[in-house]
């Protein structure tokens, strides 16, 4: 059962530690970059970033004078625009994380708090996606501590998918997302990946990657996933479909299940390692705090 | 088939609970999961699993259904075709030989052999009848024809070992006897065969031995421990002891009197060789032997190895002697240790008799109705309970003698010259020690010359039918012997112990060769050793079966095994 009251799943212990993690952030940001990101845009700012020949239409009071003197040929100097980042941290909301003890979702929840308080502490806006539930409105893109409480609430209130006839498609959720052009930014991804099929997450990040998001994932898994648990004869109920399948549990079967899970996790790595997108694979064991300074530390999660 | 208890059928409504609590227990454990991926992948080798465990729910199933068919035909006591239903007698003979007591199997052969009897108590049915004999020196019925089994149970457990071997011959004749009032009777016999006297082969026909016993005991003890006195030197005694072993073996025999040790002998025991000493000395008073065997390496059997003889203490014996002083009588009797001499004469001052003296009438007869313990009466001229008086005879021989008896030991009469011998007819009853012969006529007018009655069951009385002075008896150490044997005779016995030694065929151990002959095709002693089981009845076995199964069952549905 998920937890929808913002006091219990959210307490003052834990926004205390949020706190004393915003400032860890801000140390590790401050010696190279300020509450600003640079963006790929040029724009105004006193920052060089590259020439490029005039061509008609161009403000003429950006041609370099000194360069025409040096290489007799009119060229324009482009700075750096700067702009504050949009973080869009997309909450996986299929049944699969309605599942494990603490459950899956309420861990997913809090570390989406958690990024989204050191997001909003450095300036910079936050956006929250229900992930593949479409019937919750997403948070939109806001800035300033003070909407932290707001989100929370929102946080709170924000539902799993509930049983359907066949298991949601990941990449149909991030195609639906993209659809609605959320600004370039930085996309962090908290789910268990556990999509229609065992391609299917893969696919989703090959469609993030392709909105020219920079892209992080946080997989959170409970301990008793990848494994079987005791022997026997059972019927097992998928928790996002309700669907049932009779299962022998013995030793063969055990191993073998752990074999596929451990293939899936490091088919997982491989992927995020090939295509530079940092990675964070946990269990609901380690705690929020831990996990996202884990995160921090790790790189990738901040630019 | 025929079924004694055709109720018990009823019990087949028990498989209606059975099936309903096992389709409750197969209902499979709904586990719920986050995602079925893997097991997507999984799925061929989840239902490619091996027949047993498809079927083992199943299976399952049809051994408690044929559980439960087993145990009711078990309770419903089915009798095949071949199996009489006619009531049946058993007739159990337990051997109380000491030589059951034997520990060569443990716990010891009684208990074995209490143990199987128990069994079989066990196996009766309802309408079976036994009896139970215990075989001792003499039969005895433990408990009468019943079919009440705790009653046989009981007198069972009454019943121990004795302390001496059985004659199992008067046994299994009671056991015919009483089986012959029933109609094919089965004769048990739980014995190891340690038998004194053997049995005729034809008496172990009919009868099924239980042998109990190891086939080599290792054991050695006393079969004789004894103290006697010496007949001819009163004071003097001669302690014997002796020892067998089944196996050579080493010990030491200790001997005490009265409890102070007085030797210790080495022995090398080698089967079949009995060893024997002898201890000479002189005591008056009572005194106590014990012999013990100590130092042996195996002994099963602890009951002979421990010999105790009490030699009772000697009283001087008071002699009356009713006669005018005689000097040869009187010198006879002084020289007799232990014997206090008085007179009394004429015969008519004679006092009451007293039952501890001898009484010695020469030359007189006792007053009428005067009878001692003991007496001897030196050629009455009369008729009385002796016998008739039937005048004189000149010049007789001694033709016959009974030098076995006690009474005769070291007297010797066969050359005795008699000028004068009275011819007595003995009272019925009286016994002919000596007899004459006249010498003018034929062998077959035999006359006693010395009878009476010497038995201690009854008042002793001798009669010699001559004087002293008619013989040259008195020229001869005959007379004082005489007087000294008589004297002898009615000192206490000599020797007792204070519990019977077993004796040699219970020492060895060895069953007696009739037994196993007539029975070692089919029943022999060690045959018995893994025969056990088979006395179990049957619902016992469908009880373990099923409490097994059970167990089983139990524990791969707690833990949901399918290996």
């Amino acid at each position: 059962m998920i937890d929808t009251n913002p006091d219990t799943l959210f307490d003052p212990a834990f926004l205390a530690q949020m706190e004393s993690l915003s400032l860890l952030a801000k140390r590790i940001v401050s010696g190279q970059m300020r509450a600003e990101r640079r963006s790929s845009r040029h724009g105004s700012s006193i920052e060089f970033a590259e020439y490029r020949p005039f061509v008609s239409g161009d403000d003429w009071r950006h041609i370099d004078w000194n360069a025409f003197a040096r290489w007799r040929q009119l060229v324009l100097k482009l700075f750096v625009e700067e702009e504050d980042l949009h973080v869009h941290l997309l909450l996986d909301c299929t049944g699969s994380m309605d599942w494990g003890a603490p459950v899956k979702f309420d861990y997913a929840r809090q570390i989406v708090a958690g990024l989204a308080y050191i997001t909003l502490a450095n300036l910079d806006r936050a956006a929250v996606v229900p992930f593949g539930n479409e019937r919750y409105d997403l948070w939109r893109a806001s800035r300033g501590k003070h909407r932290f409480l707001q989100m929370l609430r929102y946080l709170a209130k924000c539902p799993v998918t509930p049983q359907t006839a066949a298991p949601q498609r990941l990449e149909d959720a991030a195609r639906r997302w993209i659809a609605t052009q959320p600004r370039r930014g930085m996309v962090i991804w908290i789910s268990d990946l556990f999509g229609a099929d065992l391609e299917d997450a893969m696919r989703t990040l090959d469609r993030l990657r392709y909105s020219r998001h920079d892209i992080a994932v946080i997989q959170i898994m409970d301990p008793g996933e990848g494994d079987t648990g005791e022997r026997g004869e059972y019927e097992l109920a998928d928790t996002e479909t309700g669907t049932t399948r009779k299962a022998i549990i013995d030793h063969n079967t055990r191993t073998e299940y752990r074999k596929k899970f451990l293939e899936y996790q490091q088919s997982i790595q491989d992927y995020c390692r090939r295509n530079q997108i940092a990675l964070v694979q946990t269990d609901t064991r380690v705690s929020v705090p831990d996990l996202l300074m884990q995160s921090l530390l790790q790189g990738g999660f901040v630019k | 088939m025929t079924f004694l208890w055709p109720l018990a059928w009823a019990l087949s409504a028990l498989a209606l609970p059975v099936i309903a609590l096992y389709l409750i227990r197969t209902r499979l454990q709904r586990k719920p999961v986050s995602t079925l991926l893997f097991w997507q992948h999984l799925t061929p080798q989840v239902y490619n699993h091996s027949l047993w465990r498809k079927l083992r729910r199943w299976i399952s199933l049809a051994l408690q259904l044929l559980f439960l068919f087993l145990l009711i035909l078990a309770i419903s006591q089915p009798l095949a075709s071949w199996q009489s239903v006619k009531p049946a007698s058993v007739i159990l003979v337990l051997d109380t030989s000491v030589s059951m007591s034997a520990t060569d199997v443990a716990p010891s052969r009684w208990s074995e052999a209490v143990q199987n009897a128990e069994r079989r108590i066990a196996h009766l049915r309802l309408f079976d009848e036994a009896i139970l004999i215990a075989a001792g020196e003499t039969p005895r019925v433990l408990s009468p024809w019943t079919r009440n089994k705790r009653a046989l149970g009981r007198a069972l457990r009454s019943a121990a070992p004795g302390n001496s071997v059985s004659d199992i011959r008067n046994a299994l004749a009671l056991a015919h006897n009483l089986g012959s009032q029933r109609s094919q009777p089965e004769i048990l016999l739980f014995s190891d065969g340690v038998w004194d006297p053997a049995p005729a082969p034809e008496a172990l026909k009919d009868v099924k031995p239980q042998w109990v016993g190891d086939k080599n005991p290792a054991n050695a003890g006393l079969t004789l421990f004894s103290a006697r006195r010496s007949p001819s030197a009163p004071g003097e005694y001669q302690l014997l002891a002796r020892v067998v072993a089944s196996v050579a073996t080493d010990a030491e025999l200790e001997v005490r009197r009265d409890g102070t040790l007085i030797d210790v002998a080495p022995l090398k025991l080698e089967p079949g060789k009995p060893w024997q000493k002898t201890w000479d000395g002189k005591v008056t008073s009572e005194t106590r032997f014990e012999a013990r065997l100590v130092g042996l390496k195996k002994d099963d059997l602890a009951a002979d190895n421990v010999a105790q003889a009490r030699l009772p203490a000697l009283h001087p014996i008071a002699v009356e002697v009713v006669s005018k002083p005689h000097a040869f009588l009187d010198a006879a009797l002084d020289s007799l240790p232990l014997v206090e001499t008085h007179r009394t004469w004429p015969v008519e001052t004679l006092a009451a008799a007293d039952p501890t003296k001898l009484y010695l009438f020469y030359g007189c007869v006792p007053p009428e109705g005067f009878r001692p313990a003991a007496m001897l009466l030196v050629n009455p001229t009369s008729d009385g309970f002796w016998g008739k008086y039937n005048g004189p005879i000149d010049s007789a021989y001694v033709s016959e003698s009974l030098r076995d008896e006690s009474i005769l030991r070291y007297v010797s009469l066969e050359s005795l010259r008699l000028d004068k011998v009275s011819d007595i007819t003995p009272a019925p009853g009286a016994t002919l020690f000596v007899k004459c012969l006249e010498n003018a006529k034929d062998k077959d007018a035999e006359k006693p010359l010395l009878f009476g009655q010497w038995k201690p069951t009854a008042p002793r009385w001798l009669v010699q039918a001559f004087v002293l002075e008619d013989s040259d008896l008195v020229f001869r150490t005959a007379f004082p012997i005489l007087l000294a044997n008589l004297v002898q005779s009615l000192q206490p016995e000599d020797s007792e112990q204070a519990q019977p030694l077993p004796g040699p065929v219970a020492t060895q151990l060895k069953a007696v060769s009739a037994a196993t002959s007539a029975t070692s095709k089919t029943d022999a002693p060690q045959a018995h050793a893994n025969a056990w089981w088979t006395a179990l009845p049957l619902w016992w076995w469908a009880l373990v079966l099923g409490v097994v199964w059970l167990i089983a069952e139990w524990g791969l549905f707690t833990r949901r095994i399918t290996e």
